[in-house]
């Protein structure tokens, strides 16, 4: 197909890598217990894997440890993994000292030691017609996984490399590289902000080539129902062509252009640029599921949930006390949540890919439902009863008061492919001497389904996007290339974003009405999407460097690499001394 | 021994060093648990009648040798222990490091049931090997009379412990092998002695030490002199001599001291001299050392009374206490509170003992006849120097008893100790007559001595002489806890009787057969019972898979659990009226012992929260049981409130020190005969009616009726009850040594009017429960919660053995009145039966389940 298309482009851009930067470093405190065992406080998202390592090291059975965590101050993929070997060596010095023993790493270390979000290179070439419709894509990408190949290295960006376009022909090749540093592991969205940055890549490319509108020649090439990915699934109830032209009113995309051109062409060293990016997250579930329980107190009815899910600041805890509020019929503050922990939820695979929550709730729904049904029999024995008279009543009438569920195959919800839509406008006007520029504003439209809890998918998005702009435009690693040493390992070299880094103007809105029938009470998740969302504002960068550098003449394409650092922009303006002039 | 501001010690071969940080009062076993963080070394009594503290320690005091033997860490003084090397069951074995063959033995022999008291019997054998490798199983099975063990019933223990006798045979002998002992600890570092060093290796003499701790000093000097010297600088101070510190076992608040004198260092209080005509032990010696002693003379002549002695002071404490306590302890505690009955002075007074007293002032040693020393002496600015035996003449004859409630280990009802000198059974000097425990005043019964002096032994003068002694004895009544004044005075008679007896040898076995005290042979058991191979690992006899871990001291109970950041420790201060309205509580006096940090009671409780721990579902009949009192006590016991101190210490210190006055106080009713007979009855009453009793009673060949009477028991858990209550984010964790869960998490949550999820209840491993760590966990697992809401600190309530004794329920006392009809041959066909059970003061709950067994 690429053979036959009117036009080909062809070329390679760079998405950096990423720390988590979870304000809370990895910790784990082993406690050897009074039977040879090894009690473990960990800030993990994978219980699991504290425990198989501290059983292979220590060389006693998994049944004689226990790894408990009440909350993360943190996660965003880093202690999928990473805690692990922490817990490993916590667990190793505790047995030899047959003491307990805290292992808090401090800022640097773990910066140093940890892997971080995988490097990509992007090479393509994308055949389109002269409208702009994509015809062929042939793209590798190299990914920098560092000293070890772990697990199939491609990270699911097939799932998401064609973003929200219907690309007929797609060749996409993941090229893990091997460099001598930590292996690379999961930052929020691991994989697919890289590749969703990669396609978004790919179309500006196309656009710019023919000198089209950006909007318009993404517009000519979304998704629809009955489109198949590259994943290989048809899409049903694809919303992103009603996500992006609801944005475009809602936001009055072409003043907002008139605008950004007009300043620019009154101004010589201030430029504006204006952009607009479609998203979709493809939920994947990955088979991962989190056995949970709640239990009913015969002496009050409060209820306590243990749920194998880690709360990192996501918010399960709330909504599964929502939910089983909802399901039982009785006040929230009635219900509390344990903290996970391995001896109830033995088996809870990691807490990630925005999944968590949503398989929790799934849970509680379910053993909701199978403790109503054992409280029937002793609640018809009541005249109009009070939930504590009921729960007082099934507990006289020996009825187990606590129930258990662990999502499976079978329950439709996790094993259904569903996508989340989003769409997103940023404008930016920068100064041109010096690269420094401001995100004057950006409008975020996306699709959460039903929302089980509208303010805490906000707090997803707004969270998951500045991540974002984190990756894409601030965050970067420098090393020693002797030594390989990480240069860049503590607040003064790396640079998450500030207060002062999210746009002056930040609107985030839930599309009404778009229950998402595959999703637990309708909802979509919400977490990662939103990062990759942040290549809007360097796109909009590019837009108003693309204003500069039309100054000189210039409207060649350039590959604009992340991180877009202010000394990347202002070297991509090219300014030309013999333009600084005082206009006389 | 460290410079003069620090003492140093090595535990399990580690070192330590203590500054002048803690308390004089601070114990060994309070610096082994809480401050080296080993809690296989346990604490209940604190007042060595347990052993579960029981550790080995290794010194050289008392001469040039280095020692090795267990003693009570729970009632050792820290500052006492420098330069003493000592080992906890943790140091002989651990899972890590492999177990100590007696702690596998232990194991093997299913010798630990909650584990609570496995170390110090682990401990104890540790000592006792080191003291005689080659002990033989008889000397195995006398030496564990210090400890206690509420749940194996002691013959596994024992079976496990025999194993290392040297006469033991079978498949299970162990002797223990020297390197297990590590017999070659130095003394300087404690670890195991570099032989290629020994040489150059002399042991370190002890230095002087004087610490400054605050509220008071703590003096260590090495000889008399330095020791006057301490007297004379700290004149009109109160000044405690301190060596095993194993009376404030049983007068636990004497004191607090200005000034402590360890006289570990005395040389001059360790001679041993045998003469001529006597043998002097200095007053340091220990018991041990004393029974050591004359464990040679008793074979030279005029020494062979020494056996007899030796017999006594089997049973005189225990073996733990006899390895820290001293001659002068003993004596010192006879002369300070005279009603005591120590058998080492009734011994001593028979035998016609002397001690030698140091004065101070003037730096001189007297000799004062054992009597004149308790009657007349004045030891203000004294210290025992020495007690003096006498070479007996031929003829002379002794004799001493210890009649006690229990074999081992028990104060005597009556102590007694006789010298007679007999020639062809004429009494040819005035004999001794010594008896302990009549009351404080008496020590010779002198008239029955007079009388019999000359004369020749017959019935008549027998006679004579015990009614002489029945009447010249005058037992005391006023103490409660004494046994009755009539069976001590019948006791004392019987006693002179049975070594007249003795003496007299007369001809008729049958009268005879009144000598002889009883002698208890070891014992042995055999136990039978079937195994299935064809389903094994079921039906398999195996012990317990823990039990190494808890004879290792590595399993953790509740109050093993490390303290918590800024946790507060609880001390119940309980009713001392059994019926009163609660008019004040003034704790000024406690909340001013800096450390003390707050008084909590029924006033605390927040609103919303109930105040009672019997609010059981499960339960319908219960009645109230309120927290705190809160105005109307119900016992003597019941909880008024709860003093919260930095240490364990203070807070028990402050709960003393809270003074509760009491109105509209009554006679409380103690006795279920009383209750019975004042009809203090509770409304519940429970019927069982199976057939026509009356009918069949009248049908009946014979009828018999009676009354029988059932005491109460208390449980006797080695562990009290514990719980520890630790605020978290959302919730209070509550730590609780119970058998109740469910009930101990609800009054945790209802005293501060919470729900149930807000508290998470851990139930730890528990050191014996009997029932008794069921209902009343929940008082104590209450007490803690608000505690920790009141003060939103961790708060750790680990009661004293006296207040639980005190403030739970236990066993109810029953009185039964039967009347049973039968046939000529015995088989019944009617009972009619009434019981009374002293339910104490609320409704029962577990009344009915004597009805479902009482027809057997």
């Amino acid at each position: 197909a690429m053979a036959t298309a009117p036009h080909v482009v062809s070329g390679t851009v760079r998405c950096n890598d990423q720390y988590n930067f979870h304000l809370e470093n990895q910790a784990a405190l082993c406690i050897p217990t009074d039977t040879g065992g090894m009690d473990i406080m960990a800030t993990t998202q994978w219980q699991d894997t504290c425990i198989e390592t501290v059983s292979q090291i220590l060389g006693i059975p998994e049944s004689r440890i226990s790894v408990e965590t009440q909350r993360l101050g943190g996660g965003f993929g880093g202690k999928i993994y990473y805690n692990a070997p922490v817990c490993g060596m916590a667990a190793l010095a505790a047995y030899v000292t047959n003491r307990p023993v805290l292992m808090n790493l401090d800022l640097h270390t773990n910066m140093q030691s940890q892997g971080k979000r995988t490097h990509y290179v992007f090479e393509y070439q994308v055949g389109f017609d002269d409208d702009g419709r994509i015809i062929a894509i042939v793209a590798t990408g190299y990914g920098d996984v560092g000293a070890l190949l772990f697990n199939k290295g491609d990270e699911y960006t097939v799932g998401y490399i064609d973003n929200v376009y219907n690309i007929p022909n797609f060749k996409w090749t993941v090229q893990p590289v091997k460099t001598n540093k930590p292996v690379s592991t999961a930052v929020r969205a691991p994989g697919t902000a890289p590749a969703i940055y990669g396609m978004e890549c790919m179309i500006d490319h196309v656009a710019t080539y023919l000198k089209k509108d950006h909007l318009q020649v993404r517009k000519l090439n979304l998704m629809q129902d009955g489109d198949t990915t590259l994943a290989g699934v048809v899409l049903e109830h694809c919303l992103i062509k009603d996500v992006v032209a609801q944005l475009e009113a809602q936001v009055n995309i072409a003043q907002r252009l008139q605008a950004v051109s007009d300043f620019n062409k009154n101004n010589r060293w201030r430029k504006r640029g204006f952009h607009v990016m479609p998203n979709r997250y493809a939920m994947v579930w990955e088979g991962r599921f989190y056995t949970t329980s709640i239990y009913v107190n015969h002496g009050d009815g409060s209820v306590h949930i243990c749920h194998g899910g880690v709360d990192m600041g996501q918010g399960i805890n709330t909504k599964a006390i929502q939910c089983c509020a909802y399901k039982l019929g009785i006040p929230m503050d009635l219900i509390t949540v344990k903290p996970t922990s391995t001896i109830v939820n033995t088996n809870s695979k990691y807490s990630a890919g925005s999944t968590t929550t949503g398989l929790v709730c799934l849970a509680i729904l379910k053993c909701c439902e199978d403790l109503l049904e054992r409280l029937a029999p002793s609640k018809a024995k009541l005249v109009n009863p009070s939930w504590r008279e009921i729960i007082k009543q099934a507990y006289l009438d020996v009825v187990d008061l606590r129930a258990h569920y662990m999502p499976q195959i079978k329950d439709k919800y996790p094993s259904e492919h569903y996508s989340s839509w989003g769409a997103c406008t940023a404008e930016v006007e920068l100064d041109v001497l010096t690269g420094q520029y401001q995100i004057t504003q950006v409008d975020y439209l996306n699709d959460t389904g039903t929302s089980l809890n509208p303010q805490l998918d906000i707090g997803q998005l707004e969270g998951g996007f500045i991540m974002g702009l984190g990756l894409f435009l601030t965050e970067g690693f420098k090393f020693d290339p002797m030594t390989g040493q990480l240069l860049t390992d503590g607040t003064w070299e790396y640079k998450p974003p500030l207060g002062k880094d999210l746009p002056i103007n930040f609107n985030v809105k839930f599309m009404r009405n778009v229950p998402n029938p595959t999703g637990v009470l309708g909802s979509k998740i919400v977490g990662e999407a939103p990062v990759s969302t942040g290549a809007c504002v360097l796109f909009a960068l590019k837009r108003a460097v693309e204003a500069a550098r039309a100054e000189q003449n210039n409207t060649d394409w350039f590959p604009f690499h992340a991180p877009a650092t202010v000394e990347s922009i202002q070297t991509a303006c090219l300014n030309d001394l013999a333009q600084y002039t005082f206009g006389n | 021994p460290g410079d003069a501001f620090q003492i140093q010690f090595s535990i399990n071969g580690e070192k330590h060093v203590v500054y002048e940080s803690y308390p004089a009062t601070t114990t060994l076993n309070d610096y082994i648990r809480d401050v080296a963080g080993l809690k296989g070394t346990k604490v209940m009594c604190r007042e060595a009648g347990c052993g579960c503290c029981a550790v080995a320690v290794t010194h050289a005091s008392g001469g040039d040798k280095v020692e090795t033997m267990s003693i009570n860490s729970c009632i050792t003084p820290l500052y006492s222990v420098d330069g003493w090397q000592i080992t906890t069951t943790e140091g002989i074995g651990n899972q890590k490091d492999g177990f100590h063959p007696i702690q596998k033995q232990v194991a093997k022999h299913n010798a630990t049931q909650c584990g609570y008291c496995t170390p110090g019997f682990v401990m104890s054998m540790y000592g006792l090997l080191h003291q005689n490798p080659k002990l033989t199983q008889q000397e195995i099975e006398d030496s564990f009379d210090g400890h206690i063990c509420r749940c194996t019933g002691y013959r596994s223990i024992l079976d496990a412990m025999k194993t290392f006798g040297s006469d033991a045979t079978g498949p299970n002998a162990k002797p223990i092998d020297i390197e297990d002992l590590n017999k070659h600890l130095c003394p300087k570092t404690g670890e195991k002695c570099k032989k290629d060093t020994k040489s150059n290796c002399p042991i370190t003499p002890p230095s002087s030490l004087s610490l400054d701790l605050r509220d008071s000093k703590w003096h260590r000097p090495l000889n008399l002199k330095e020791l006057g010297t301490i007297f004379t600088k700290n004149k009109g101070k109160s000044i405690r001599l301190v060596f095993g510190n194993t009376s404030t076992g049983i007068f636990k608040f004497d004191g607090p001291y200005d000034i402590y004198i360890d006289l570990h260092s005395v040389e001059e209080l360790y001679q041993y001299k045998e003469s001529a005509s006597s043998v002097i032990f200095g007053a340091n010696t220990t018991l041990t050392k004393l029974k050591e002693h004359m464990k040679n003379l008793q074979y030279k002549p005029g020494f062979f009374y020494c056996t007899r002695v030796i017999r006594h002071l089997k049973v005189l404490a225990s073996v733990l206490v006899r390895n820290a306590g001293c001659i002068a302890g003993n004596l010192m505690i006879k002369h300070n509170h005279p009603d005591f009955p120590s058998d080492l002075f009734t011994m001593m007074a028979a035998i016609g003992a002397s001690v030698g007293v140091y004065d101070t002032s003037s730096g001189k040693i007297t000799k004062h006849p054992i009597l004149e020393f308790l009657q007349k002496v004045k030891m203000a600015g004294k210290v025992l120097a020495f007690l003096e035996i006498p070479k007996f003449e031929e003829n002379e004859h002794y004799r001493s008893f210890k009649i006690t409630p229990r074999w081992q280990n028990a104060h005597a009802y009556v102590n007694a100790a006789f010298k007679i000198q007999v020639e062809k059974l004429l009494v040819k000097t005035k004999p001794s007559f010594v008896f302990g425990g009549i009351n404080a005043e008496t020590v010779h019964a002198t008239k029955a001595e007079e009388f019999i002096k000359g004369k020749t032994l017959s019935d008549a003068v027998i006679k004579e002489t015990l009614k002489i002694l029945a009447s010249e004895l005058k037992p005391s009544s006023d103490d409660p806890l004494h046994a009755s004044a009539k069976y001590r005075h019948d006791l004392a008679v019987n006693l002179l009787y049975k070594t007249l007896l003795e003496v007299a040898k007369p001809t008729d076995p049958k009268i005879r057969s009144g000598a002889d005290s009883m002698e208890r042979p070891i014992s042995s058991g055999l136990q039978t019972f079937q195994e299935k191979k064809s389903e094994f690992p079921l039906m398999q006899a195996m012990p317990k898979l823990e039990a190494p871990l808890q004879a290792s001291g590595e399993t953790v109970y509740a109050n093993d659990i490390p303290a918590f950041q800024r946790e507060l420790y609880g001390a119940f201060v309980i009713s001392t009226v059994a019926i009163g309205a609660i008019v004040n509580i003034d704790c000024s006096e406690a909340l001013a012992i800096p450390g003390v940090v707050k008084f909590i009671s029924a006033a605390d409780i927040p609103e919303g929260g109930k105040n009672n721990f019997m609010d059981v579902v499960f339960f319908p009949t219960i009645g109230a049981e309120e927290v705190f009192v809160s105005k109307n006590v119900e016992y003597a016991g019941q909880s008024i409130g709860l003093i919260l101190a930095e240490t364990q210490a203070l807070a028990e210190l402050a709960a003393r020190k809270v003074k509760i006055t009491y109105g509209s106080m009554q006679e409380p009713i103690i006795y279920v005969e009383d209750g019975v007979a004042k009809g203090s009855f509770f409304e519940q009453k429970f019927n069982k009616i199976m057939g026509q009793s009356e009918d069949a009673l009248k049908n009946s060949d014979l009828t018999v009726s009676g009354q029988i009477y059932e005491g109460g028991q208390y449980y006797y858990y080695i562990e009290n009850q514990v719980s520890v209550a630790v605020p978290t984010e959302d919730g209070i964790d509550v730590y609780s040594s119970t058998q109740m869960p469910d009930m101990t998490q609800k009054s945790s949550a209802d005293i501060i009017g919470k729900p149930l999820n807000y508290i998470n209840l851990i139930g730890c491993r528990v050191g014996g429960a009997f029932g008794g760590k069921a209902l009343y966990s929940s008082v104590m697992a209450a007490a803690a919660t608000l505690g920790s809401y009141v003060t939103k600190r961790p708060v750790r309530v680990c009661v004293s053995m006296s207040t639980n004794m005190k403030l739970i329920g236990k066993r109810f006392p029953l009185i039964a009145r039967y009347k049973a009809g039968l046939n000529r041959d015995g088989k019944m066909n009617s009972i009619d039966l009434e019981i009374f059970a002293d339910n104490g003061f609320r409704p029962p709950i577990m009344i009915e389940e004597l009805l479902h067994s009482l027809d057997q």
